[in-house]
């Protein structure tokens, strides 16, 4: 199979605005975790979210003055997408694939709202046209003066990982020369509400792996990829896997996550003992992390494991893609990121998790974990040249 | 790569579950069999009998699913019958959804109660349901696949990425098999809304109606072949459409002129960049007016276009060719060509 690599990354999320900001949170374990401001949180169980800087809409601003009015999620789409092209001049995808459980939802509340009353139905008619996920992705390639096919993954919180896959599969197979991937969400009334009712949320702080772990904290942002065979940190595999136990828990025997990973490494001709660190999934949640942890042990126990979404918060369907990016700065930069808030091991998550500090040691090949809804398993394998 | 062949396909329709009696309402349109009124009296809307996909409705899985998991699920049913596959191999199988508006049902019950009743009163029994990739995900667990299940998500053009995808995927040996399915629904405000737009109902638009379609791919001689699929540049205007989708079609190989074909035909402002792309690239020997017939249900409809072209191809003397071609109202372009006991070119 043809080498396939990222020869441009741009990412936005809590940490920061872009690559390096996000390079010096990670290293130094800064929480991206705040009270909820997007919207009121009154009745929720749930008060907190990692929520994008100020900077974000001011960058989309200065790119693209008319991105002032844009929806969110095309704004940190915008920023993201900039970035990761200026890192790889001349550019010029073929296909783009692009991630996302729930698009420009804010745009669809608009919409769902306007359905309320009669003089605000004709409003509505306008709304359905501005919220189905492509056109933030739509919006940015115009911006931009690009013009490619447009596919977009939805599925769930394995969509930003599934979209770098896919974008894998077609480079190396030789169906696309050049694929602009990647991931985005932001957050939403409707989704805030919904993890919040299923009590998959946290009333305090996010602890992935921890004995007494209680929830998620819901992050936003946005990871976007210059997929091509040339130029820069290699993905080595990628494997998927569908569990068909429910449509939100996950088998309790680790059964997806687990085949999922040996797929990936399977796709990359690797050994699990040839990981050096595990970007997990990490949620923070009782069984996500249980039944991860169940997985990590039976393929790559050795490896050290890192939740980052202590600190950024679950981005959804941007998640895979925000963390391929953080998996590419440790690949570049030597050090490992600790997971926040973790004190000690659950009996159920014997793994070594780095914690308290990020660890400096070279890193070579990094295994990024997504899972979601409806059994969806997504892994995938960076690794430096 | 290997040559990709269509094994079975599925079609769930107002007029029922039957491919013979789909294909002679597509060759001659029936007037509509059961339809229900938006609101206001703007808009109508095809329906499936609920009785068509009964058999689905029983199914513990999909006990608490809306239609458009129900719809998915029986096409995706018929489809692996009509391909004649065991348990095992279609439990190999990889899945590849398309839809275009997702689960809006449940997802504006869950979120009228929220504005009702506050964030705090969302249901958690209609919240996992909201996701684009809940009905892939039911669909996989009626099969017990295992492997990669995609859900694609756009206008009517996602019918054919998944196709594209799914055939890459069969085509570079990534899996044996890939079954796409592809389904929408709509609610009474939806149904509206598009109908302002002017894109569905009314002066212009074909009535809207909830389908869903299934085709299952893989090897097999002497089957009808999925020769050629792909996706082509967004379009802004009616004039970029044109120059798109004739762009796609002259990436086409077409050393014979196609038997038959399918445009999306959506009697709308996109039917005549369409009408002029098809005319300059391909003089077909008849057209299969799809969507005129069973109504407009986006990425499913589409998917229908292709499934009913390739049941065409199979009852057409050999050495058939159909194209089907997309126009999506927000950009997508798609096309593909099927063939029939024709050697690949």
């Amino acid at each position: 199979m043809t080498t396939v690599s990222l020869s441009g990354i741009g990412c936005a999320c809590a940490l920061g605005a872009n690559m390096r900001e996000i390079a010096d949170a990670l290293r130094f374990g800064r929480d991206g975790i705040s009270p909820v401001h997007l919207f009121p949180v009154e009745g929720c169980h749930s008060r907190t979210a990692g929520q994008l800087p100020p900077s974000v809409a001011a960058l989309a601003a200065s790119i693209h003055p008319p991105a002032r009015r844009w929806s969110r999620a095309a704004q940190v789409l915008l920023v993201a997408t900039s970035e990761a092209l200026a890192a790889s001049p001349g550019f010029e995808p073929e296909v783009v694939v692009i991630g996302t459980t729930s698009g420009a939802m804010d745009v669809g509340q608009a919409y769902f709202r306007s359905r309320g009353g009669s003089a605000d139905r004709s409003a509505a008619a306008r709304r359905v046209r501005g919220y189905p996920p492509q056109i933030p992705v739509l919006d940015v390639l115009n911006c931009l003066g690009l013009s490619a096919p447009v596919r977009i993954v939805s599925n769930a919180c394995a969509s930003g990982t599934n979209a770098l896959g896919m974008a894998w599969q077609m480079v190396a197979s030789g169906r696309a020369e050049r694929v602009l991937a990647g991931g985005y969400d932001t957050l939403s009334e409707l989704v805030f509400a919904g993890f919040d009712c299923l009590r998959a949320s946290t009333t305090e702080m996010c602890r992935p792996f921890d004995e007494e772990r209680s929830g998620l904290v819901l992050g936003e942002g946005a990871g976007v990829f210059c997929v091509q065979r040339e130029g820069g940190v290699r993905i080595a595999g990628y494997g998927a896997a569908t569990d068909n136990h429910h449509l939100t828990q996950p088998h309790p025997s680790g059964s997806g996550p687990r085949d999922a990973m040996l797929a990936a490494l399977a796709a990359a001709g690797l050994r699990g003992n040839q990981i050096d660190h595990v970007n997990a999934h990490g949620t923070g949640t009782q069984q996500n992390d249980a039944c991860e942890a169940l997985a990590i042990a039976a393929v790559c126990p050795q490896a050290p494991v890192t939740s980052t979404k202590a600190m950024t918060g679950h981005a959804l369907g941007a998640a895979g893609a925000i963390e391929a990016a953080f998996c590419a700065i440790s690949l570049r930069e030597g050090f490992i990121p600790p997971t926040l808030n973790f004190r000690s091991a659950g009996l159920d998550c014997a793994l070594d998790i780095v914690a308290g500090a990020a660890r400096a040691t070279p890193v070579k090949r990094v295994l990024s974990n997504s899972f979601g809804f409806g059994g969806s398993n997504a892994s995938i394998i960076l690794e430096t040249t | 790569m290997n040559p990709v062949s269509v094994l079975g396909v599925g079609l769930i329709t107002p007029w029922g579950r039957d491919i013979h009696v789909i294909s002679k309402t597509v060759n001659h349109p029936q007037p509509n069999v059961q339809t229900t009124r938006a609101h206001d009296g703007t808009g109508s809307l095809l329906s499936v009998p609920p009785g068509v996909y009964a058999a689905e409705s029983r199914l513990p899985r999909l006990r608490r699913s809306g239609t458009l998991s129900l719809l998915a699920v029986a096409a995706a049913a018929d489809a692996v019958a009509a391909a004649g596959l065991d348990e095992e191999e279609a439990a190999s199988m990889t899945v590849f959804f398309a839809t275009t508006d997702g689960g809006v049902r449940y997802t504006a019950r869950f979120f009228e109660e929220v504005v009702a009743r506050g964030l705090g009163a969302g249901s958690p029994l209609l919240f996992p349901e909201t996701v684009y990739n809940a009905a892939a995900s039911h669909v996989a667990a009626r099969f017990r696949c295992t492997g990669e299940a995609i859900t694609l998500v756009g206008d009517s053009s996602a019918g054919i990425s998944a196709l594209c995808a799914a055939a890459g995927a069969v085509a570079t040996g990534t899996t044996d098999r890939a079954l796409v399915v592809a389904s929408n629904e709509w609610d009474p405000v939806s149904l509206e809304a598009y109908a302002r737009w002017g894109f569905v109902d009314g002066p212009m638009g074909n009535p809207a109606a909830e389908c869903a379609a299934a085709i299952v791919l893989g090897h097999r001689s002497e089957a009808v072949e999925l020769a050629w699929c792909g996706e082509g540049k967004p379009f802004r205007s009616r004039k970029e459409a044109a120059s798109s989708l004739g762009s796609l079609l002259g990436r086409m190989p077409q050393p014979r002129p196609p038997t038959v074909l399918s445009r999306s035909c959506q009697r709308n402002p996109l039917n005549e960049p369409e009408e002029l792309a098809c005319r300059l690239g391909t003089q077909p020997g008849r057209e299969l007016d799809v969507r005129g017939a069973l109504g407009e249900s986006f990425a499913a409809t589409t998917l229908a276009q292709a499934a009913v072209t390739s049941h065409f191809l199979q009852q057409a003397p050999a050495k058939s060719v159909g194209i089907v071609t997309v126009l999506g109202l927000t950009g997508g372009v798609g096309a593909l060509r099927l063939t029939s006991g024709v050697q690949q070119e």
